[in-house]
């Protein structure tokens, strides 16, 4: 792969890709320039490891303390729940409620409920109940990536 | 943090208020049609504003109990024993009410042709309910599909912006 670099004296800095075919390659290299690659140190059975925020499937806050739900494991995140959600909103986590935060890519399907409410239904199974409040957000937010998808 | 769970407490409070607001309208109007079904039936094409008033203001109240109270049957996912029992007693409550209230001159037929048309309304309601819900979901987890898609578009845009 050839490697082009110049330096600019004003503007912002800027990546660009030209590609013949996508592969893992030049997905990483993508990833890696919107800040995606970025991995977060968590503690899980007493050791700090490294996990993509993309594996989470949705953040918990109990007494006090924030828990990352992955599809395997349980861990403990230092960060508060209000950090992390501002964070990581551009990448599809959403306040569901004062102490919960969902990956909305990792939401298998959505129900309606009554009381304009909506249950999500996680890749594990588990279920989150959306409150009215909430559930307008998500609306708006999964409005604007339809919209998105028609522009 | 006292302002905001101030400001969520009042915001929640809006919310049931709308909600009820909406079932007054629902099961006051439903009062209404009957009422007026009665009237042309009788040959009399004048409603007394009296009894629209009363019927209003027993929407209103029943609304409340619906919602505080009785756990918002007509919105249950399926009718069982409770939401069975709590649609039985709230006809018979606008059923009582439109005898002591005197809407339909206190005849015992027509009181219990409305007692069934109360029946048939909270069904009814009930049964659009569940439609409703049933279209929100699909719409919902279409939405959904679209903003995954999405995100993979855009990438793909941002991929091919340039040549």
């Amino acid at each position: 792969m050839k490697l082009t670099m110049n330096r600019i004296l004003q503007g912002e800095d800027e990546v660009i890709i030209r590609y013949r075919e996508m592969n893992a390659q030049i997905e990483l290299i993508a990833a890696l320039a919107e800040g995606k690659g970025q991995k977060m140190g968590v503690m899980w059975e007493g050791d700090t490891i490294m996990i993509s925020p993309e594996s989470i499937l949705y953040l918990e806050s109990v007494d006090g303390a924030v828990w990352a739900y992955l599809p395997d494991k349980v861990c403990r995140v230092l960060e508060s729940l209000g950090t992390l959600a501002a964070a990581w909103s551009q990448r599809g986590f959403f306040r569901c409620s004062k102490s919960m935060v969902i990956n909305i890519y990792r939401i298998e399907r959505l129900k309606s409920e009554a009381g304009n409410r909506i249950r999500a239904y996680m890749e594990n199974g588990e279920q989150v109940m959306i409150s009215r409040r909430y559930a307008k957000q998500l609306r708006g937010i999964l409005k604007g990536g339809a919209d998105d998808e028609r522009e | 943090m006292k302002e905001s769970k101030w400001k969520e407490r009042l915001l929640n409070c809006l919310g049931n208020e709308i909600w009820i607001e909406y079932k007054a309208c629902l099961y006051s109007f439903c009062v209404t049609v009957f009422y007026c079904i009665y009237l042309v039936c009788r040959g009399v094409y004048f409603a007394s504003i009296l009894i629209m008033f009363e019927s209003i203001i027993l929407a209103y109240l029943m609304g409340y109990m619906q919602v505080y109270l009785l756990r918002d049957f007509d919105e249950a996912e399926r009718i069982g024993r409770w939401e069975a029992a709590c649609i039985v007693g709230c006809s018979g409550v606008y059923t009582l009410a439109s005898y002591v209230l005197n809407w339909f001159e206190r005849s015992l037929p027509v009181t219990g042709l409305f007692f069934i048309f109360m029946l048939f309304s909270y069904f009814c309601v009930y049964l659009v309910n569940r439609i409703r819900r049933a279209f929100d979901t699909r719409n919902l987890n279409k939405m959904l599909a679209d903003f995954k898609r999405g995100k993979r578009k855009k990438e793909e845009k941002v991929y091919e912006g340039e040549d």
